[in-house]
Order: C-alpha cells, then sequence, then structure tokens
C-alpha cells in the first residue's frame, strides 16, 4: 500500500504546481506509469481518492496510463517491449534483459481552470 | 380551470409568471458569464511522483558521501533474519570501523534494544501505518545519530518485499536478504525487490541439511530479475559466510571513503542537473 504515499507526493506536487501557474481546480490528471513500477492502479485510484478531499485535487478525475517496460534483450542485441517483469522476451525467449525504462511514474498533464 | 385561483381560464396570473420567465433569462446569461470561468486548459507537466522523496534522498546521499560512511538498505520479508545478521555483523565490525544503525519497524523498539546491546547508536523509526521506510525519515534519524564517519551506517528496512523497494533512502547499496525457509521462487515473486538490489544475502544456510531448499535456484531466480545482482550465502548463527559479507562491506567502504574528495563535485554537478528544466 505504498501508492497512497504516492498519492500523497502528488498531491504535493499538484499543489506546487496550482501554486506556481495560478490554477484554481483541476478537473483531470494524467498519470503515465511504467508496467514494472510496483504501482497498483486500483490501489492508486483508492488512495487518490482518500487523499484528494480538502486539496488542490479535490474532485479530479485520475486518468492512468500503464506504459509498457522497454529493455535491452542480450541475446537478440535489440530493444523489447515487455509488460510483466520477469517475463521472457517477446522475440527470442530469452530471460536475460536488462531494464531501460519501466519503473517510472510520472505526472504527465493537467486539466485545469 | 386555472391552478392557482380556481377561476376559469381568463386570468391575469399568467402573465405574472411569463415576467418571471424573463427573470429566468437573465439566469441563463449568468450561467454563459460562469461557462467563461470554467475554461479548461490542459498542462503538460512530467513530473515525477517520487520527486519529493528523491530530492532528500539526494541530500541524504550527499550527506552520507561527504562524511565517506556507507549506507546500506537492509530489506527483505519478515523473518529472514535481518537483525539476527545485524548483530553478529556488528560484533564482528566492533573495533574495525565505527558503524550506527537506523532499524524501521512498523512498531516497537525491539529490534533497537537488540542492537544496542551490542554498544552500538541504534535509532528507531517507528513508520505507524507506513509499509516502508522514506528518505525524510532517514533524514531525521540521521540528525539524531552519532553518524559513524568513515564507517557503515546500517538502514534496517520494514519487513516487506514490495514497498520498501520503490522508496530510494540516499543508501549507496539496496541489500536483499532471502532466507533458506522461503521459496526459492521470492525473486520471481517480489521481481522489484530483487532488481532494485545490488546485492542478495542467502540467510539461514546453516539450515540446508535439514530442509528441502535449491539454493541455485532461488539464485537463477534473482538473476533472472537482475542480471548483475551479487549473491553471497551466510548465516548468523554458524557464522559461515559471514567472512564474505564483512569483505564485501570492506570494499564497499573503502569505495565510499575515496568517494569522499569527489564528492563535492559530483554534489555540485548534481544540483544543477535537478535544476535543469
Amino acid at each position: 500500500m505504498h501508492e497512497l504515499s504516492l498519492c500523497q507526493g502528488l498531491i504535493e506536487l499538484l499543489e506546487a504546481e496550482s501554486a506556481a501557474r495560478g490554477f484554481q481546480s483541476i478537473d483531470r490528471v494524467q498519470l503515465a506509469i511504467g508496467s514494472w513500477a510496483n504501482v497498483d492502479p486500483e490501489a492508486l485510484r483508492f488512495g487518490f481518492a482518500a487523499a484528494s478531499p480538502g486539496t488542490i485535487a479535490d474532485g479530479a478525475a485520475l486518468d492512468i496510463e500503464m506504459v509498457p517496460a522497454e529493455v535491452w534483450c542480450v541475446s537478440c542485441a535489440a530493444q523489447r517491449q515487455v509488460t510483466e517483469r520477469g517475463d521472457p522476451c517477446p522475440v527470442c525467449g530469452g530471460g536475460q534483459l536488462l531494464a531501460q525504462s519501466g519503473e517510472e511514474m510520472r505526472l504527465a498533464a493537467l486539466e485545469v481552470h | 380551470m386555472c391552478a392557482i385561483c380556481g377561476c376559469s381560464t381568463d386570468h391575469t396570473h399568467d402573465h405574472g409568471h411569463d415576467h418571471d420567465h424573463t427573470h429566468a433569462h437573465d439566469h441563463a446569461h449568468e450561467h454563459g458569464h460562469t461557462h467563461e470561468h470554467t475554461q479548461t486548459r490542459l498542462i503538460h507537466i512530467e513530473r515525477d511522483l517520487l520527486e519529493a522523496n528523491d530530492r532528500v534522498a539526494a541530500q541524504n546521499r550527499t550527506r552520507f558521501r561527504s562524511k565517506g560512511i556507507l549506507a546500506l538498505n537492509l530489506m527483505s520479508s519478515p523473518g529472514s533474519g535481518k537483525t539476527s545478521l545485524l548483530v553478529a555483523t556488528l560484533q564482528a565490525l566492533q573495533g574495525r570501523c565505527p558503524v550506527a544503525v537506523i532499524e524501521g519497524d512498523q512498531a516497537t523498539d525491539n529490534d533497537t534494544q537488540r542492537i544496542r546491546a551490542t554498544g552500538v547508536p541504534a535509532l528507531q523509526v517507528n513508520t505507524g501505518k507506513g509499509c516502508h521506510l522514506d528518505a525524510r525519515m532517514i533524514a531525521r534519524a540521521a540528525d539524531q545519530l552519532p553518524l559513524p564517519v568513515d564507517g557503515v551506517l546500517f538502514i534496517e528496512n520494514v519487513g516487506n518485499l514490495v514497498c520498501p523497494a520503490s522508496f530510494d533512502l540516499g543508501e549507496a547499496h539496496k541489500v536483499v536478504l532471502a532466507s533458506t525457509t522461503e521459496g526459492e521462487d521470492k525473486p520471481l515473486k517480489y521481481p522489484n525487490m530483487f532488481a532494485a538490489s545490488d546485492l542478495m544475502l542467502v540467510s539461514k544456510i546453516d539450515l540446508l541439511p535439514y530442509i528441502r531448499f535449491d539454493v541455485a535456484q532461488l539464485i537463477a531466480n534473482a538473476q533472472r530479475v537482475n542480471p548483475r545482482i551479487e549473491v553471497l550465502q551466510v548465516s548468523a548463527q554458524s557464522g559461515a559466510g559471514v567472512p564474505e559479507w564483512l569483505a564485501w562491506i570492506e570494499r564497499e567502504s573503502a569505495q565510499a571513503r575515496s568517494n569522499i574528495i569527489a564528492t563535492k563535485a559530483w554534489s555540485a554537478n548534481e544540483h544543477r542537473q535537478h535544476r535543469a528544466p
């Protein structure tokens, strides 16, 4: 349940953005979450619903885009996309995969007024 | 029949209603006015959700590196033997280098009492409902501890193979314990933890003669999720593998001490990178 901590961090970011850019309320929050980031989208929604009341994020919709991990497959010597950590290379079936991305947890965009 | 006065349908009441309708039109105009205020705009942002934690973690890392401190973040499931191995390690390190311990648990200071019995300064951090230590907790704890200059700071995280993997504390290395009484497939079930760690300690190897456990399979699974992970096998009970573990600590501690001079240039550079858009 570290998703609640993540949401508290997200709301700190939103409060800072509100102060810096001068918007009063948020209609929509768009997140990009790597598929290897150890984040459960449903737990994230639950955490957001628990953490947002009374803050700038109160009432905002939450969009979560799951981004597949980019890995370097050692046996293919090529860049591949793998959804689940521990899954083999989708092309050669090899298991020697070096993560290039997939653990990101980004606030991507906001709809504000 | 008129619904207001009950008379036949000749009436002045209806005209009154028409006037009310005119007022309603004024309201409609007000709605239009509000619409201007609610015009939404889309802002592209690109900020990391862990930004606040990572900023404090970077400060912790700079602080530890500037004092030649090797900070190790020990993680495992509950009951893998983190505290027992730590006690054995501290006893073996006694007199060899300065050490200190930050103990993370949801509740109690039982572990800190076990550590303090070895004579090593230790501070308990209770996370309450929290399932992991974060960088701010470590910053506060570091303010209260005598920091082991040119030595080793052990951070024992909350027993949990999930959440602690995501939170940088400012450590030099994450070290994960996997005990022989757990399944060989722990690295596959909790891949983030093993992917985030630089070293896996296979603990409780004194039990191997009595149980069915395939160490080679555990190691293969860990390397599958993290081809770069180092592995050592230890027993806090028998002391087996502890010298190799101490040698690993000594190697990394020497590296941390040699980093002191480089740290000032490094931290200035990192500061600039953080400020960059």
